[in-house]
């Protein structure tokens, strides 16, 4: 991958971290991946430049985007990719180049390779093996090319028989050293890298051999680096860490949370296939960093939310004291809108904080044999009781003849769905207008696929069709919702969505605009009816 | 509606206090105020109350305290004591009902008609 790519991502990811600030958990994950790609993108730019195969990369156009050294010193120039040079500056032969470059696309893999003129700084010639080969991007689209040049001279000589003379093994031996050296780097970084890497990282051989232990691993494990490598997974066996070896030896690929000294870590184990020799590669993510984050946001959130709703209470219940006590209908009208403006806000805070529990998938359901005829009583009686402080229209909930079965449900989860489906019924109703609550059992016949269906309909201002499709979406208000209520958050429907399609339900409506909508809800039934 | 119900108020915002004890005695309960824990304990004996009102976020002694109190204490674990607070998450909830509480009222979430009702309902039940 090329380190432009790299950058790319890298960019896209910083751009994306920028914007997710509210979730800790996934801004440090962001955070954690953003730091791998500079990792990369540092090891990569540094492997490429420092790689002896000349390489250009070029676009569409065959502008010379960016060059290694190799290519710099091959040239002759010192900056090759600069002033907007392109390849045909550098290849006299320009037809042979532009029908090689075109037959790419007919060739798999997209790769041509071909002896050209190479046209040097100096303004010499020399014959380049050239390797053309496609750019894509993640999408496959064609972007450009990469293109690579080597000396002819060197690398289609025909290989060089077995040295006989002392000067050939000498070179031989020079050219070896140089190998080992190269080697030698090249393990350097990558033992950098690997114990740079925030998660621990261990390397078991097919004959159960520790082939890698790295730095962060060890320290997690409080083990030392030079008394694991080498030996037998079954060393581990001293430091206590029996579950580690029997996840590492079982077959299970699956992430497992377990408690190794004295920490809590998700242990990851797959299988690698490198050269023909295969490998289980042990990740070790430590947990208890996000734990502690995880900690001070619930803090952070609950503190948040009572000290907003302290003043909030005060206000609102002082308003509802005076549309008790005030005479005069005007100001009466002017505390009732201000209650009903508290009530908002309320609305608003509980919904983002339910939000950002169920998003992020921390907020774990709880299911239960439900009663949901209870559920809908319980919030019907507290609309009613506003009822007699604010003009609402009338809310009838048609209590079912026969008992109706429980469902498989979260109590309190089914209580935000309830109480969002009836809030947006009572507020985009005119006051003179109805909600009715219905409830029903649809039998499939087969026990486990029996479910209870629940409407909620109102004479309302409805749902344009324009707006039908969006309608679910996060932050999405229609605009004659807009237009009725100007507060609003747009995610009471979205939650609702998220929490029935987690009870495996399903939701939909009916709605004509200034008829008015029907929300349905169907959830299973609980197959334990105690 | 005329009873002879006392309920000992627990809470530390005055403005709150104010507009609960005026909506409290409108109803038609006797009502007692606390201003802190403390305060609270020292009132319970005193006043014996046919219910408690407890806010959690309390000067000094929180309400989790306040009613560690009250449950370990023979003369007044009977007494029926209901949070009445704007904490509000499942853990909260949670551990107040564990600790022996009747009821857990948001405040912000309610109205004070409600509040009055919720009251009503554990003197009735108890």
């Amino acid at each position: 991958m090329p380190p432009q790519i790299l950058r790319y991502n890298k960019n896209r990811i910083s751009v994306i971290l920028y914007f997710v600030k509210t979730n800790n958990e996934q801004s440090q994950k962001l955070a954690r991946l953003e730091q791998d790609l500079r990792d990369l993108e540092n090891y990569m730019e540094e492997f490429t430049h420092f790689l002896p195969l000349a390489v250009a990369i070029v676009n569409l156009e065959g502008v010379i985007i960016d060059t290694n050294d190799a290519f710099a010193s091959f040239t002759g120039y010192e900056n090759p990719s600069a002033g907007g040079a392109v390849l045909h500056d550098f290849f006299p032969e320009v037809d042979t180049l532009k029908d090689l470059l075109a037959s790419l696309d007919g060739i798999p893999g997209g790769i041509r390779r071909s002896n050209l003129t190479l046209k040097t700084k100096g303004g010499t010639e020399k014959l380049a093996r050239t390797t053309l080969a496609k750019r894509q991007d993640t999408s496959g689209r064609h972007t450009g090319y990469f293109v690579s040049i080597g000396d002819i001279g060197e690398s289609d000589a025909p290989p060089a028989p077995r040295a006989k003379s002392s000067k050939k093994q000498f070179d031989n031996i020079n050219n070896q050293d140089d190998k080992s050296e190269d080697l030698a780097t090249e393990h350097r970084r990558h033992t950098t890298i690997i114990d740079g890497i925030r998660d621990g990282i261990i390397v078991i051989t097919s004959k159960g051999i520790i082939d890698l232990l790295s730095k962060t691993a060890a320290e997690m494990l409080s083990l030392e680096q030079e008394a694991v490598i080498g030996k037998p997974v079954r060393e581990l066996e001293r430091a206590g860490l029996e579950p580690l070896i029997a996840k590492i030896e079982g077959e299970n690929e699956e992430t497992e949370r377990m408690e190794l000294a004295d920490d809590t870590f998700e242990i990851s184990v797959r299988n690698a296939d490198a050269d023909g020799e295969k490998y289980r590669i042990v990740t070790i993510h430590d947990i208890s960093r996000d734990q502690f984050l995880e900690d001070m946001k619930l803090t952070f959130v609950s503190v948040a939310a009572h000290q907003i709703r302290t003043p909030l209470s005060s206000i609102r219940w002082s308003l509802e004291l005076l549309v008790n006590q005030l005479e005069d209908e005007e100001q009466r009208e002017v505390a009732r809108r201000g209650y009903r403006s508290t009530q908002n806000i309320l609305e608003i805070v509980n919904g983002i904080l339910n939000l950002d529990k169920i998003q992020s998938g921390q907020d774990s359901y709880d299911f239960q044999s439900i009663d949901i005829i209870e559920i809908i009583n319980s919030y019907v009686q507290e609309v009613q009781d506003h009822n007699q402080i604010l003009d609402q229209p009338d809310i009838y909930f048609e209590q079912p003849v026969d008992p109706l079965p429980k469902v498989r449900g979260d109590q309190d989860k089914l209580r935000i769905v309830f109480r969002n489906l009836i809030d947006n019924a009572v507020k985009y109703t005119e006051s003179e207008g109805q909600i009715k609550i219905n409830t029903s059992v649809h039998v499939t016949g087969d026990y486990s696929g029996d479910s209870v269906q629940i409407s909620i309909s109102d004479t309302g201002i409805g749902i344009p069709p324009t707006a039908q499709e969006k309608i679910f979406s996060k932050f999405y208000r229609a605009d004659n919702a807009r237009l009725t209520e100007t507060d609003g958050s747009g995610i009471g429907l979205y939650i609702t969505k998220q929490i029935v399609g987690a009870h495996d339900g399903t939701i939909w409506f009916e709605s004509t605009e200034n008829k008015g909508t029907t929300f349905y809800i169907e959830l299973p039934i609980a197959q334990n009816q105690d | 509606m005329e009873n002879t119900y006392t309920i000992l108020l627990v809470e530390d915002d005055n403005f709150l206090i104010e507009i609960l004890v005026k909506k409290f005695k409108e109803s038609g309960y006797k009502v007692v105020h606390a201003g802190n824990g403390n305060d609270a304990l020292r009132k319970v004996h005193d006043e014996e109350p046919d219910l408690i009102m407890l806010d959690i976020i309390l000067p000094g002694m929180n309400g989790f305290e306040v009613i560690q109190k009250l449950k370990n204490d023979e003369t007044t674990k009977n007494i029926p004591v209901a949070f009445l607070s704007n904490l509000g998450q499942k853990e909260d909830i949670e551990k107040g009902k564990k600790l022996g509480a009747v009821d857990f009222i948001v405040k912000a979430n309610h109205s004070l008609d409600e509040i009055v009702k919720r009251a009503e309902k554990i003197l009735t039940d108890k």
